[in-house]
Parts: C-alpha cells; structure tokens; sequence
C-alpha cells in the first residue's frame, strides 16, 4: 500500500536546461495531479475490494449448506425448508419467469417510447416527458408494490380469469414498469445523441422518417440502448419488495408460460420473507445464503453477457476509427 | 432566352425564392437561378452566404430545420417542388446530395450502396450488384473496393469514405446531384478523384455543387452563381465569372481581397 503514496518522479523534470543540472522541483500542479491520481486510483482499488470482500462473505455464509445438503436435493423441486425440503427449483425458475416476463414485456416498450421521445415528438414536449419519465425511477418500490397490489393485482384477477390476481404476470407488468424508466432514460439519451449528418444522409437517399429511425438511427444508437436495457433488467432480476407485495410467494415448480396466471416466489422474495425468522446458524439459514450467491451469479452473468455485447461492439468501431 | 444559343437548357429554375429561418434571419432573398442539364453548376461565396440553404431547398432537406417562412419557386422540370404535397420522398430520389463530412452509415460498404434503392424497392440482385459495379465506377473507387465489399464503410479512408457516398448517390441514378463542399476535408489526390469524377458524371446528370475554395470554383465550374449574405450577386459561365466579373464584390471575393 505504501507504493501507492509514493510520488512518482517521472511527474518531476529537469527545471534548468542550460546546465543540465537536475534539480527535483516539481512542477507547480503536478501535486494537484498526483493527489487526485491517487485518490482515483484508491476509490477504484476499493470499489473492487468491496466486490470481493462481499463475494467473500456469501461464500463463507454459504458453503456451510453445501456441506449438510446434498446437491440434488438442492435441484429438486420442493421448498418448504421447515419440514427439509431444500429445492431451489421453484425459486430459480419463479424469479426467470417473472424477469424474463418483465424483459419481454419492458424492452420493446421501453425502446418504443425512447424513439417516441427522442424522434417524433417536439422539442419541448421532450423535455417535458424526460424528467417526467426519469422522475419513476425514483418512486420507492414499496409505493409501486402498492399500486401493484390495488390497482394491477384486480386487472389482471379480472382479464386473465385466474382465481387471484397476485400471480407471476402481476410481478412481471410491475417490473417492467420499474424497469421502464432507465431504459427509456439511457437508451433515449444515445439517440438523441446520433448525429443529424446520419439522418440527413439516410433522408437524401429517399428513406422516409420511419425508415431512417429503424434502419440507421437505432443502429447506429445500439450500444446506449443495450446498456439501458442491461441496466433495467439488472434492476429488475434484483428487485424484492414490489414483487413480494404482488407475486402470491407460492413456492411453486413452474412449468411453462402459462404458470405466468399464477402465483410464483422469486429468489429476492424469498430470502426477504424467511431471512427475519430463520434460526441463526442453522442450514435453512446457510441456504439462505447459496440462494443470494445464486442470484448473485445470475445478475453477474447478465451483466457480463450484455457488456461482453456492448464491449465488442465499440472495440470493432475504435479498430475501425483508427 | 431561349432565343440566345449560348445558354443551355435549363432542368431547376429557382424563382424570387426567400427563405427566413425562425431566429428571423432572412437566409436567402429573391434568389431567381437557373441550374443548366448536362452542366457543373457552381454556387460559391463567402460563409454564411446561404449556399447550403440554397441547396437543402432543392431536396427539400430544408424541412427538418425551423424555416419560419419560405416564398417563391423551385421548378424541377418545370414542376413547382417547394409546394406542399409534394413527394419528397420521391423527389430526393431524383435530386440526389453528397454532404461535406463523408456519412457511412453503421453498416456494410455493400449495404451502404444497396440502402437507396432497397428503399426505393429494388430486390433483384442482378441490377443491384450491376448498378454497384456502374456507382462505384463513375465515382472512382471500383478498383479499391472491389474486394471488400464486406467490410463496414467505416473502415474506408476519409476520401474512400467520400466517394462512397457519391457512389451511394448514383446508385438511385438520380437526375441532379447537389455536392456540398464534397471535397472540404478531403487531401488534394482525393479532391482531383472527385473532381474528375464530376468531370465524366456531368454528361448524364445535373450537377450543383458547392466548393470549398474559390480555386476549385473556377477549376470545375461551367456556370457560377456567386452568392453574398442571401443575395445573387452574379451568375453567369464559369470563365467569364472568374476572368472578368461583372460586379465589383464579385471581383473583389474572386481576386481574394476578401473573404
Ligand atoms: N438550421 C438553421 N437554423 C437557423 N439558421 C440557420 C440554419 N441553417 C443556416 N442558418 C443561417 O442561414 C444563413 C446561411 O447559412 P448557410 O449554411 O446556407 O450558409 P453557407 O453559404 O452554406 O455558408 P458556409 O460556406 O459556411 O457553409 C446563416 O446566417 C446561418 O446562420
Ligand atoms: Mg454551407
């Protein structure tokens, strides 16, 4: 750590080019420099730490289970820990359907409305709806879990004609609409930032306005739009309270789509529900830790899946530039 | 006119046309201009002069901007194209336009040339690979293309870049070609490419061009069209313009004593 603080002489120069006598005299803002080098340097070093040091702690919490629970009974398709049934089937796959569910339905629509912004309306109507938009991503999910309960739960009781609205296709219409606000924001934020020497080209070759935002627009956006997209279902694999307020927590084995109708329990809901009463130290306890290192896997994987994406993408245009 | 066998046949006559943008700056003023067929029509002048806005008018790209007012005629073929209703999409067809920053679009060199008639609903791969070999020709870049059709357009050099979007233009064999500074940021063994390249396209199509010097003004123009803060100020044959102006800014801007 010591090397860390040590100035670097190479920031120091030869201040006397006459006599060519070295005199060390810094220059008069390299402290300035070197201080702030070294505060960012120190602020990333952590950042990483505090990666490691939580992946650590899961781990240590968590290889306990693994000891006393065998790996297929682990797979298997019952959770009901009380009585030693130790599955995590139902839970793994309850949290894909309600996300998966959530991206299918806020992708589309959340691109749909960033072109919608950043193209077809006015200048002014756009910055009005920006802020408006950007504003949802900070309502607390337990105000949206709410409005899910009250206000979606009955629709879809009501239009899917299952016995009760707190099923899997409420928590993934509450997701995407939480999920909606960052892709709108991040995605509309790259088209808007796609030269007007694009649109122009695309327009003097006789493209109509929906085929030069289809065709040359959003393509020549899509790292911003994929990095929204990533960052909006990022948030929804992770959320916890909205979904435990809508999804029925029935600790189900799912089947197919059409489980989407009825109740399911996500891996976040579950260590939220059961994480206040568990005995401390016992293996429904330790398992409580293999389900959020699980979780913790599967948002890393998204992540690095959509960033390898966005990272080949401006690695082939920087090639391409120089 | 008609009568006076020097002037040639006309294909775009801009009648007392004025163009006054929404910060209220009036643009263009009265501007009253033949563009000739078969012919390298040259608009040069000083910045700002309202050239390029002159010139957007003609394809209607000037519709994306905030004109607050726009008066007057563009007949194409003697048919009114600034009127509303008008056909842009079909119109900017027929008046194709190269900018001054070369503009690949994200994709393919191969794609980039099939995207304009793709648009205009052209499937058969036989024209369309026949009409590629003929664009790339005509702009002079066959021979450094041929064997990387593949490669994304971006990976072309600046002048590559340039005659790309030239060769793209002629792939919807249009009938005007509007050239803004086409050659702004190109190296001089580029410049005389596209140069030249106008030279051979000039038998076929109507050419407008905007140039980024008063050298290449006098180097390509058949017919100059000298503009000064929104106005014509002279219009007349290219060797004319250039050795003898009639009016005094002309001759002033020509012989470089300002601007
Ligand atoms: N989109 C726009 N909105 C408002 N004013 C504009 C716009 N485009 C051009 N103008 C104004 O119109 C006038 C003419 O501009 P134009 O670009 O046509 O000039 P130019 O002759 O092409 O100049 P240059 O040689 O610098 O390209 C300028 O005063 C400019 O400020
Ligand atoms: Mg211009």
């Amino acid at each position: 750590m010591l090397r860390l603080w040590w100035p670097n002489w190479a920031l120091y120069r030869c201040n006397n080019r006459d006599t060519g006598i070295v005199e060390r005299e810094p220059i008069k803002r390299t402290w300035q420099e070197f201080l702030i080098e070294r505060i960012i340097r120190a602020t990333g070093v952590s950042a990483i730490a505090i990666v490691g040091l939580i992946i650590l702690f899961l781990l240590r919490e968590a290889v306990p289970a693994l000891m006393q629970v065998t790996p297929a009974d682990l797979l298997a398709d019952r959770w009901y820990p009380v009585e030693g049934y130790y599955g995590l089937a139902p839970l793994i796959l309850g949290t894909l359907l309600v996300t998966v569910g959530a991206a299918v339905i806020a992708l589309p629509a959340g691109l749909a409305t960033a072109i919608f912004i950043a193209e077809i309306v006015p200048r002014w109507a756009r910055d009005l709806l920006k802020p408006f938009v950007e504003v949802l991503a900070g309502i607390p999910s337990v105000v949206l879990g709410f409005i899910g309960m009250l206000a979606l739960a009955p629709l879809v009781r009501r239009f899917a004609g299952a016995p009760t609205g707190l099923t899997a296709l409420t928590g993934s219409l509450l997701l995407a609409l939480m999920a909606l606000p960052t892709i709108v924001s991040v995605a509309e934020d790259a088209i808007d930032a796609v030269p007007v020497s694009y649109r122009n080209a695309a327009l003097a070759l006789g493209a109509t306005r929906w085929q030069t935002i289809w065709r040359v627009v959003v393509p020549a956006a899509r790292t911003g739009i994929l990095t929204g997209m990533m960052l909006g279902v990022g948030r929804a694999i992770g959320e916890t309270m909205a979904v435990m307020m809508v999804t029925g927590n029935a600790a189900r084995i799912v089947t197919g789509p059409a489980d989407l109708f009825l109740p399911v329990r996500t891996m976040t809901a579950t260590i939220a529900a059961e994480m206040g009463e568990v005995a401390q130290g016992s293996t429904h306890y330790h398992l409580l830790f293999v389900i959020g290192f699980v979780l913790f896997l599967i948002s890393f994987i998204v992540n690095l899946a959509a960033s390898a994406v966005v990272f080949r993408e401006t690695r082939r245009s920087e090639r391409v530039m120089s | 006119m008609m009568t006076d066998p020097t002037v040639p046949e006309y294909k775009i006559r801009i009648e007392n046309f004025s163009i006054r943008y929404s910060d209220g700056v009036e643009s263009l003023r009265g501007i009253s201009l033949d563009l000739y067929a078969c012919q390298i029509n040259v608009l040069f002048g000083p910045a700002g002069g309202g050239k390029s806005t002159l010139l957007r008018a003609l394809n209607r790209l000037n519709d994306l901007v905030d004109v607050e007012e726009q008066s007057g005629r563009v007949l194409l073929d003697g048919v009114d194209i600034s009127a509303a209703g008008v056909d842009v999409v079909a119109l900017r067809r027929r008046v194709g336009m190269v900018f001054a920053r070369p503009v690949p679009l994200p994709m393919t060199i191969r794609q980039n040339l099939f995207y304009g008639p793709q648009l205009a609903g052209m499937r058969a791969a036989s024209s369309l690979e026949r009409l590629l070999e003929q664009s790339l020709r005509q702009a002079a870049l066959w021979d450094e293309v041929k064997d990387r059709l593949d490669e994304p357009a971006v990976a072309l050099s600046g002048g590559q870049q340039q005659r790309l979007c030239l060769a793209r233009t002629l792939m919807l064999e249009p009938e005007v070609i509007l050239l803004d500074e086409p050659t702004s940021g190109l190296d001089p063994i580029s410049t005389a490419k596209v140069e030249s390249s106008l030279q051979e396209l000039k038998g076929r199509y109507t050419i407008a061009v905007i140039p980024h010097s008063v050298q290449q003004a006098a180097r390509v123009a058949d017919w100059a069209a000298f503009f000064l803060q929104g106005e014509l100020i002279e219009h007349g044959p290219g060797t004319a313009l250039f050795t003898n102006p009639q009016d005094e800014r002309t001759e002033d801007y020509v012989t470089g004593r300002f601007g």
